[in-house]
């Protein structure tokens, strides 16, 4: 799973999930057990649908806490 | 007709990257060492891949045993040093037991938000969820042992042959059957 899709074209594996969360919460907010919970789900279950080489899945979930703040900037997304 | 698929990852980079690796952390090591990052990278010589190594999953997930690789530097607190904040970052793997008590985890990565994964280690380890799906039967079984080590790493051939071939050998001996790399 990754949440920079420029990086994983790059390495090429075999298979991948894009998440929408920032660096550092690749599963979603803390305490956010449902949302956790769900994104591992539909993770493993990736590894059953996705049947060429490079396959992707997008997960549909976004950050719903504030802004994560990291070396100057506010994300909610990405590296 | 193409070439087949391979199943191994190509390692053909592997000398063009060292030639110019040792050029560039020459030049890049004061930068990398005041955190700068953005501009010690963009003269990084990234390796290029032209195919994508694979191997068909067909095992139910009910009966697949799941190993995990964390690049979160999570390490347990008074039994493993805790990992290293150097310019090309530290090379070390650890292995805990899969049963480990969440609560005696700790991160070391100055290159994520650490406060995230203090406050609930479940955003980059979902140890809670991974052991509930195996409870459920949802998920076959956790691997014994889960592998940490720190996603900032500049010497991406050792990457490559050392610590990747590790854990796959060492996931290989664990009867694991899905990785699941997650990284930060």
């Amino acid at each position: 799973m990754a949440n920079f899709t420029a990086r994983m074209e790059r390495i090429r594996p075999p298979r991948w999930v894009h998440v929408r969360f920032p660096r550092g919460a690749m599963f979603g907010e803390p305490g956010n057990h449902t949302k956790q919970r769900q994104v591992l789900e539909d993770t493993l279950q990736a590894a059953t649908t996705i049947r060429e080489p490079g396959g992707k899945v997008e997960l549909p979930y976004r950050w719903e806490a504030r802004p994560v703040a990291w070396r100057g900037r506010e994300i909610t997304e990405g590296p | 007709m193409g070439q087949a698929t391979p199943t191994k990852a190509d390692s053909s980079w592997i000398p063009t990257f060292r030639e110019k690796y040792e050029a560039w952390f020459r030049e890049a090591r004061a930068l990398l060492e005041a955190h700068q990052y953005g501009v010690a990278f963009k003269t990084y010589p990234f390796p290029a891949f032209d195919q994508t190594p694979w191997s068909p999953f067909t095992i139910p997930l009910t009966t697949t045993r799941l190993g995990v690789v964390t690049t979160a530097g999570l390490y347990r607190r008074g039994i493993d040093p805790r990992f290293a904040d150097t310019a090309e970052g530290d090379p070390r793997v650890l292995a805990f037991p899969s049963d480990v008590d969440v609560k005696t985890l700790d991160v070391a990565h100055s290159h994520i938000p650490e406060d995230l994964v203090r406050e609930d280690v479940n955003v980059v380890l979902p140890l809670d969820h991974l052991r509930s799906l195996v409870q459920e039967r949802r998920l076959g079984a956790l691997a014994p042992r889960i592998f940490s080590l720190v996603g900032y790493r500049t010497r991406a051939d050792e990457v490559a042959q050392e610590t990747a071939t590790a854990i796959a050998a060492a996931m290989a001996e664990d009867g694991v059957t899905l990785g699941l790399v997650v990284p930060v």
